[in-house]
């Protein structure tokens, strides 16, 4: 074996870091789905009868529904009916507040490094700990409230503000959009809601930390943020998952509404169970994530860093319906073993002078396919508008893949796109050059790579930006020269 | 120090050093000349270890070690620091960082901690003031955007970072303005030691106005012609290279 | 879309040929595959909806007389050159003039060893496998011609190959079938052309398989400007160790246009430029699909295609690059740019890499715009009018492409004809 696959090798074998799982008291509904299992969960969560009925009609929906088959995936045949729809921890009464929480799940989330005792956060985020299907705390709430701002778990807001629910659900994403948005639509459990007030700024970070606990279970959560006209919002989201042989399903669906000259910051760090090093279990991430930029000057950004899943399916998206509106996608999407990734978005530009900008990064490895997939459309009335796309892929190692699958689609004249992508390896100058100042091989990758990905990481908000380039580096240890 | 026996060397079949002898003692300064193409960045190359070239015949040993046995990571840590003729640009990361990563990764071979950020910054502004170098330069993603002349002193100052114990300046006047060119031999002169050996491979004689060589080489068609002192220097510049040809 | 194959069926049970029959049985097995690799392939050309609408695509014209009479103007035109020229997809061999060193045969009258040569290579390279049209045309061509290049051959005299559609004879499908051998250390130019002899809408398939031996170069340039023609034309370049080729498709009309170009690099040091240029007015569509597959070591891959589209037409590129594992040090490099000059024409563009080796250099780029309004007002500051500008400034936009030809005669015609369309681009 020479060097270069000795530390390809040693990169490979690196093991997952939160591949724990913790013993807690489950309330599970028996596997299966079917319309009895949907009338469970709404009923566990004392949901509105209309709400039952639009879950009931995605469910129809669903069933006359086909599995993508457009993306550059091998997505292994999923059995829906082996897996169950609703799993949370046990609780004896409602939770008042924090101090109620099962301290083994405080404990899950402070060994993940997210504390939900609000006197020992000291960064200013306020969390929504999701686990399995139900949300078990939210930190920093009356903080936020003061400012008229909303932020507490789906199922919550049902409750307390279905006026919102009923105006906003759906209407980025409706119910039969796609398949795995169809599945979510009829059987999600709970997931983050979000509302920011008219003229508001929300003064901290706002953050879901998604963890799956249980085996056997998918996990199907629902975001809703709604940035009210002039209001502005910065919004996190991470996740990780146990060691599990089989697979997982997680569909997710992330809807966000941006008003009048408000502005909308989503950054996701995606770090679910990849599966094993011979492409064993993994979460199967099926995820659609949709902003409307609605009011005229309105702006939506995503960042993501997909380090995580065996197959990651996701592409966020803007609708930039508002004239003057802004929609901008920053991604590093790093895959490793026997990973797959397809990631993209999509930009629709339908207002006058709309702007999209597309950095995507792309870094695979192993025997990984990495595939970015994206469109940008601009249509006949969106006059004036402008994109600009960048998508790179850097390859480590002969047996992995890297593709480009970019939509451009302009029916206007006014409006400019231009699109850049390349594909190459580290190169070998800037290889030599760290190794003549003494950086062995291991190192300058890794420091090359995390360099390849700064202007992503950028984005991010300091404390998420420290981890993202911490989780590319340990990804990375070792690779080739 | 630094011992070379015969060294023959080609790149993609192609010739270029062919038998090569060299001695280097603590505390000299050499320089190489020759006309293009004669090899005199090959040989800078192959005793920084760069892979592409192989070496056919002969020997190098530094410090009473095979250098041809050691990876060129290996070699830095062992003291050898080569001043680019064309610095790399790296984007994403800054000078700072990355010096900082060499600067620890080296004192992390001879089984010393690593400098932390206060006494980094420290030695940093040292350094910086020996090349005339400034904090945003160094902020900035490695040699991105920089225009000749800075990069040139990029590389000094990253020697003086580094404190090798056998320097070897690729070119590194070329492409200066006599400013600049005065800056970096400045440089280069206050890092000498009587500890430390430095090769310059210059194309004219025009840097060793400013860098007195104990001794100058012709290297012509992958051999040492010729070796004399500084004079043999200003003799090449006057009659070109031919002479020594025929 | 298209359920019921029998006629196409009983085309297959009138060959002749057992090998032939073989491979046409073998393409039209696979038909139904080849339909699913449709919907995403054509999703911005509607071809087959929309031939299918005005003619019975599987049907096959039969010929009542193979003579046909040309116009002499037309033919004038070509004088003193070296010409192939067939009729409704059938070789006029009394009308064609072709240099020594090129030989020119339908397959009913090669002698038994080209009939071998001919099969070893015939149907192997093409994308019948993945295209609906290239199968319909391997099973209802008429004639297949194989145009040999002998070893060493290197005139620097074009050979046009001119295919000329007459429609009021009642034929107004016509499949063009040919092979194309470049044997070792040859080196020639063909322009391929497409006229259609009245105004009758026809629809017309090309199927070009081109083979190129070791040291081999080719230039193959095909010139599209009709509007009545409905036309797919598909060209499959398989080239061996050190060969090069220049593939140029410039496109000024079309009802409904569609190119295939799929270049394959099979061996090691091969050279590829693959260059286009479209300028489309009124409702032309015109669509490139081109595919460069790096199967070896130490290839170059060189793309640029340019479009104008104006009024109510639309331009669709799809580029794919594919580096395979072995295919180490590659290096593949791809542009498309677009200028829309009307809110009513429409580009849909999708430049694509899938890379599987990790030592190659790839990259593309694409761009969509309109002419810079500085330059026009710069231009007409100088006493130009604002129609010259434009089309003075497009002709420079489509220099980039022309000035790649190497043969002068044809960089002339060219340009003429380039220069001429752009007059009328003014909008």
């Amino acid at each position: 074996m020479n060097k270069d696959e000795k530390i390809l090798k040693n990169f490979t074998s690196k093991d997952y870091e939160h591949g724990w799982s913790t013993d807690i008291d489950v309330d599970q509904a028996p596997n299966g789905l079917n319309e009895d299992i949907i009338k469970l969960i709404s009923k566990k969560k004392n949901e509105p009868n209309w709400l039952l009925k639009w879950r009931l009609d995605a469910f129809s929906k669903f069933k006359k529904m086909k599995s993508p088959n457009w993306a550059n995936l091998k997505i292994p045949k999923i059995d829906f009916q082996k897996i169950s729809y609703y799993s949370a921890p046990k609780q004896k009464s409602k939770l008042k507040s924090l101090k109620d929480v099962d301290p083994e799940i405080l404990k899950t989330f402070e060994k993940l490094g997210i504390s939900l005792k609000e006197q020992e956060r000291l960064s200013g985020v306020a969390v929504d700990a999701v686990i399995d299907s139900v949300s078990i705390g939210t930190t920093f709430k009356e903080q936020l409230s003061e400012l008229g701002i909303i932020f507490c778990s789906f199922s919550e807001a049902v409750e307390e503000h279905p006026e919102l629910i009923k105006k906003y659900l759906g209407m980025v994403v409706p119910k039969n959009d796609n398949y795995f948005a169809a599945l979510n639509s009829a059987v999600f459990s709970d997931g983050s809601f979000c509302y920011i007030p008219k003229g508001v700024r929300c003064p901290m970070e706002l953050s879901t930390y998604f963890r799956i606990n249980a085996a056997n279970t998918g996990q199907f959560e629902r975001t809703l943020i709604i940035a009210d006209d002039n209001s502005y919002v910065s919004y996190l989201e991470g996740c990780t998952a146990p060691m599990r042989d089989e697979n997982q399903l997680h569909a997710a669906v992330v809807e966000i509404f941006a008003g009048e000259n408000a502005e909308v910051k989503y950054s996701t760090i995606q770090n679910w169970y990849p599966g094993d090093k011979n492409g064993k279990g993994g979460i199967f991430n099926f995820v659609t994530k949709r902003g409307i930029c609605y009011g005229d000057y309105s702006k939506i950004s995503w960042t993501q860093v997909e380090t995580g899943s065996a197959i990651t399916w996701k592409y966020p998206s803007c609708i930039l319906k508002g004239h003057h509106s802004k929609g901008e996608f920053y991604s590093v999407a790093v895959t490793n073993n026997y990973q797959q990734a397809d990631t993209g978005t999509k930009m629709i530009h339908i207002g006058k002078n709309t702007i999209s900008k597309i950095i995507s990064k792309g870094i695979s490895a192993g025997f990984s396919q990495n595939s970015y997939r994206g469109q940008v459309r601009v249509m006949k009335r969106a006059t004036e508008s402008r994109n600009f796309s960048q998508c790179d892929s850097l390859l480590l190692g002969n047996n992995c893949g890297a593709h480009t699958f970019p939509y451009i689609d302009v029916e206007n004249k006014s409006s400019i796109i231009e699109h850049e992508a390349t594909t190459s390896k580290i190169g070998e100058d800037q290889m030599f050059y760290c190794l003549q100042r003494g950086i062995d091989e291991e190192n300058a990758v890794a420091l090359i790579v995390n360099g390849y990905a700064k202007e992503v990481f950028n984005q991010l908000p300091m404390e998420f930006s420290v981890e993202a380039s911490k989780l590319l580096s340990l990804t990375l240890e070792g690779s080739v020269g | 120090m630094l011992e070379i026996k015969n060294l023959h060397v080609s790149v993609n079949n192609n010739k270029i050093l062919k038998g090569l002898n060299l001695s280097v003692n603590k505390g000299e300064i050499h320089a190489i000349m020759g006309p293009n193409g004669s090899g005199k960045s090959t040989l800078a190359s192959i005793i920084a270890g760069r892979k592409e070239y192989e070496v056919n015949q002969g020997s190098i040993i530094y410090s009473n070690k095979k250098l041809l046995e050691l990876s060129a990571d290996e070699r830095a840590k062992q003291g050898i620091f080569l001043a680019f003729q064309y610095p790399i640009e790296i984007p994403g990361i800054s000078t700072t960082n990355f010096i900082k990563t060499a600067v620890n990764k080296i004192r992390e071979s001879k089984g010393k901690k690593p400098l932390d950020a206060v006494s980094f910054l420290k030695v940093m502004k040292e350094k910086m003031k020996i090349v005339k170098i400034n904090q945003t330069l160094l902020s900035r993603s490695i040699n991105e955007g920089f225009s000749g002349g800075e990069k040139k002193r990029n590389e000094i100052f990253q020697m003086a970072m580094l404190n090798p114990k056998l320097a070897i300046l690729d070119e590194t006047d070329s492409g200066l303005d006599i400013d600049a060119l005065k800056i970096v031999a400045k440089g280069v002169n206050k890092l000498k030691s009587k500890n430390n050996a430095t090769i310059i491979i210059t194309h004219y004689q025009r840097l060793l106005n400013y860098i007195i060589p104990d001794y100058v080489h012709v290297l012509i068609d992958g051999k040492i012609v010729k070796s004399g002192d500084k004079n043999l220097a200003q003799e090449l510049e006057k009659k070109g290279y031919d002479w020594i040809r025929a | 879309m298209i359920k019921d194959f029998t006629s196409i069926k009983k085309n297959i049970s009138k060959e002749t040929n057992s090998i032939l029959k073989t491979k046409k049985t073998k393409v039209f097995d696979s038909l139904d595959d080849v339909l699913k690799t449709y919907k995403e392939e054509y999703k911005y050309s509607p071809l087959l909806r929309k031939v299918s609408k005005k003619f019975d695509i599987l049907r096959v014209d039969s010929f009542k007389e193979k003579k046909k009479n040309i116009d002499k103007k037309i033919l004038n035109q070509y004088k003193n050159q070296y010409s192939i020229i067939t009729i409704n997809g059938l070789f006029q061999k009394n009308e064609s003039k072709i240099p020594n060193g090129i030989s020119v045969n339908t397959f009913d009258k090669l002698n038994n060893t080209d009939k071998k040569f001919f099969h070893k290579f015939f149907n192997n390279q093409d994308d019948s496998k993945s295209d609906i049209f290239t199968s319909i045309n391997t099973i209802n061509y008429k004639e297949s011609l194989l145009i040999k290049i002998d070893k060493n051959y290197s005139k620097k005299d074009h050979v046009n190959i001119l295919n000329f559609i007459i429609s009021n004879s009642g034929e107004s499908i016509n499949h063009i079938r040919k092979l194309i051998v470049s044997n070792q250390n040859s080196k020639s130019v063909f322009i391929e052309e497409f006229i259609s002899l009245d105004s009758i809408e026809n629809f017309s398939t090309s199927v070009t398989e081109i083979i190129q031996e070791e040291n081999s170069e080719i230039e193959y340039l095909n010139i599209q400007n009709d509007k009545n023609n409905f036309h797919f034309n598909s060209i499959n370049i398989s080239q061996k160790q050190n060969s090069i080729s220049n593939c140029f498709t410039f496109s000024y009309s079309g009802a409904l246009v569609r190119n295939n170009l799929n270049v394959k690099l099979k061996e090691k040091n091969c050279y590829s430029n693959m260059y286009g240029f479209y300028a489309l007015r009124e409702k032309s569509h015109v669509d490139n699909h081109t595919t460069v597959d790096h199967i070896d070591e130490n290839s170059i891959s060189n793309e640029h295609y340019k479009g104008i589209m104006d009024n109510n037409s639309n331009g669709v590129f799809n580029g794919k690059i594919f580096v395979r594992r072995k295919a180490q040090k590659t290096n593949a490099f791809q542009s498309n740019n677009n200028i829309l000059l009307s809110d009513e024409a429409k580009i849909n563009t999708k430049p694509q890499l899938e890379i599987w080796a990790d030592d190659v250099k790839c990259s593309h780029g694409c761009t969509v715009g309109q002419l810079d309004k500085e330059a026009i007002f710069y231009l007409q500051s100088r006493g130009i009018s604002k129609e010259k500008a434009i089309s003075m400034l497009l002709g420079a936009f489509s220099e980039e492409i022309i000035e790649k030809i190497e043969n002068q005669f044809i960089k002339e015609k060219i340009k003429k004809i380039t220069y001429k369309k752009l007059e009328y681009f003014t909008s």
